[in-house]
């Protein structure tokens, strides 16, 4: 009983901290939090393919990337004004190209399949890179896009507004992929992730669950990508990058793979450093690759695993 | 298109294959031989042709940039092996892979931080700094040399692994693991010997390549994915496989930025998810 009373003080201490005491702090802290909460949501979906299914994809940053894009094209070149339109739109597009590639991708196993989808993040980021150059502005990306109005008297140009508004999303992701994993469905994917073969062999048609969670974490991943893109007001090429796409893992990696709160905790660790190492150095990507050989090499649980562990750890109590 | 632009084009994707090779010739020996993708293999390439640049300015001497770029691709290749690969061999497959990530991230800023981020590009040597005459048509020497690197390195890594003993025992190794090492030979030092070679080669490569990709950020990033691309699309196990591939796509992209220039940079990528999609194994690929 005592873990399960551990519990709901976290969940009290994490709620008062995220409804109340965040919307309270300065502004850099919320903005801080805004993209903790949006990074979590990406890599959250990250988590579903690959540490609930065993799927790793160098192709994550695809469908964060488009729905980022599909945002910011047609907000700004005045095509669809309405933030719900933009948001079905971006988000059935990232549905449409992640169940393309997810049935080309998976006929391909572990590596290949990574290979795979890291060759179809490069199709993409070459298209908006070149390809569309007239319509994403190449290298430069595109600018001023502008907070979304949600059609209420509440306006989300008020940063703290917006804080609630992303508080919210990504509430309803984490609650969302919280479903899925306790669901039968959910046990299904991490039988495939555990042993592929007795999945078979159980008669279960794992290409399918595959597919399906492949197309969950695209539309995860785009929802991320669809407030990243309002909350940023710019987007360019680096968002489709492959390296975007391998940070996610990072992020997963650091938090603790396959745990229902190491996205969040991994973001958060990644963001804040981040914040934090910028303010001495230009060199982010040598920090991180540093943390992350660390974490690889002492704490292969990540954080989740380093805080679970603790307990069996024995350490000797004062006599 | 007239019939000099052709030739030339042609033994400009043949020079370029031949990078392509020095490339991915270790990264397509490391897939086979332990089953990792070294996503760290753009880096060696790139710090080879930084060093390389280095020594060149302190020295003044072609041929011991290119020695020491081979050099400081072996030794990364050899401090990889040795203190980070082998403590994550056997684990689950996506852990080499992010600390080879990790590792690229890291040694990307290391480059940055070493030869800063301006765009470099190195002289070819002045005894290859010519253009020879081919019955009218002009075609730099310097990248005459190295498509003869190519062959060069080839022919070596070739009678390497089909005639010295070494060469045997990785075959071993890359045929059955377990086999091998049943039969005294020691897995872990060929897996080091693997890698130390194959980072030479990238180094060589990085080096070698430099005149013609120049040197910039960003570098590592861009040369990885081409290797990635030759490990799948010429499947694992046949050098003169490796090869082949090398020099067809080195020829797709160089005949795709004529005919194409605007999707020139998909060309490849469109072979690799093609082959992946009807091949699996890949073009001369011997198992799966």
């Amino acid at each position: 009983m005592t873990s399960d009373k551990w519990k709901w003080v976290f969940y009290a201490v994490l709620g008062i901290v995220l409804v109340i005491l965040i919307p309270l702090s300065p502004r850099y802290v919320q903005t801080l939090a805004i993209s903790i909460i949006i990074y979590s949501i990406y890599v959250c979906s990250t988590n579903l393919l690959t540490g609930y299914t065993g799927l790793v994809s160098l192709g994550q940053a695809i469908f964060w990337g488009s729905a980022a894009y599909l945002v910011a094209i047609l907000t700004t070149h005045g095509v669809v004004k309405n933030f719900y339109l933009v948001f079905l739109i971006a988000i059935l597009s990232v549905m449409i190209i992640g169940a393309a590639f997810g049935v080309l991708a998976l006929r391909a196993k572990r590596l290949y399949f990574m290979i795979l989808t890291f060759a179809f993040g490069h199709v993409v980021w070459s298209i908006a890179m070149y390809a569309l150059q007239p319509v994403t502005y190449g290298f430069n990306g595109i600018r001023d896009i502008l907070r979304p109005d949600l059609g209420l008297s509440w306006s989300l140009e008020n940063n703290s507004n917006f804080y609630y508004f992303t508080l919210a999303v990504g509430a309803l992701c984490f609650f969302i992929v919280s479903l899925i994993i306790h669901s039968p469905f959910g046990r299904i994917l991490v039988g495939i992730r555990d042993n592929e073969h007795r999945m078979i062999a159980l008669g279960c048609n794992t290409f399918l669950y595959k597919f399906l969670s492949y197309i969950v974490s695209a539309i995860i991943a785009g929802v991320g990508g669809i407030l990243f893109a309002y909350f940023n007001g710019y987007v360019n090429p680096s968002e489709l990058h492959w390296v975007w796409s391998g940070e996610a893992l990072m992020m997963m990696f650091i938090g603790g793979i396959g745990t229902f709160w190491g996205p969040a905790l991994g973001a958060l660790v990644f963001t804040g450093l981040r914040y934090w190492v910028s303010a001495y150095t230009m060199y982010w990507f040598g920090v991180e690759g540093t943390i992350f050989v660390l974490v690889v090499l002492f704490f292969r649980g990540g954080i989740s695993g380093f805080i679970t562990d603790l307990p069996r750890r024995k350490i000797p109590s004062k006599p | 298109m007239e019939l000099s632009v052709a030739i030339t084009q042609l033994l400009n994707g043949i020079a370029l294959g031949m990078l392509l090779f020095l490339l991915g010739a270790g990264l397509s020996l490391m897939f086979g031989l332990m089953g990792i993708v070294n996503l760290a293999h753009g880096s060696y390439f790139m710090v080879g042709g930084y060093t390389g640049l280095s020594v060149l300015e302190g020295t003044g001497n072609f041929i011991l940039a290119i020695f020491a770029g081979a050099a400081s691709g072996a030794l990364l290749g050899f401090l990889t092996e040795r203190f980070l690969m082998r403590r994550v061999y056997g684990l689950r497959h996506h852990e080499p892979i992010l600390l080879t990530f990790a590792l690229s991230l890291i040694l990307s800023d290391f480059s940055l931080y070493v030869w800063t981020g301006i765009p470099r590009w190195v002289q070819p040597p002045s005894f290859l700094s010519s253009s020879i005459d081919m019955g009218g048509i002009f075609y730099p020497a310097y990248r005459f040399a190295i498509i003869l690197a190519g062959v060069l390195v080839f022919a070596l890594l070739y009678w390497f692994q089909e005639k010295t003993r070494w060469g045997a025992i990785v075959r071993a190794g890359v045929e059955d693991k377990e086999m091998a090492t049943g039969l005294g030979i020691n897995i872990p030092m060929v897996f080091t010997l693997v890698f130390c070679l194959g980072a030479f080669i990238a180094g060589f490569g990085g080096f070698v390549g430099s005149p013609i990709l120049g040197l910039h950020t960003g570098l590592d990033f861009e040369v990885i994915m081409l290797a990635l691309a030759v490990v799948v699309v010429g499947g694992i196990g046949s050098l003169p496989g490796c090869l082949a591939t090398c020099l067809l796509l080195g020829l797709a992209d160089t005949f795709g930025k004529v005919f194409w220039q605007k999707y020139a940079s998909l060309t490849i990528y469109v072979i690799v998810v093609i082959v992946l999609l009807v091949k699996p194994a890949g073009l001369f690929g011997k198992k799966s």
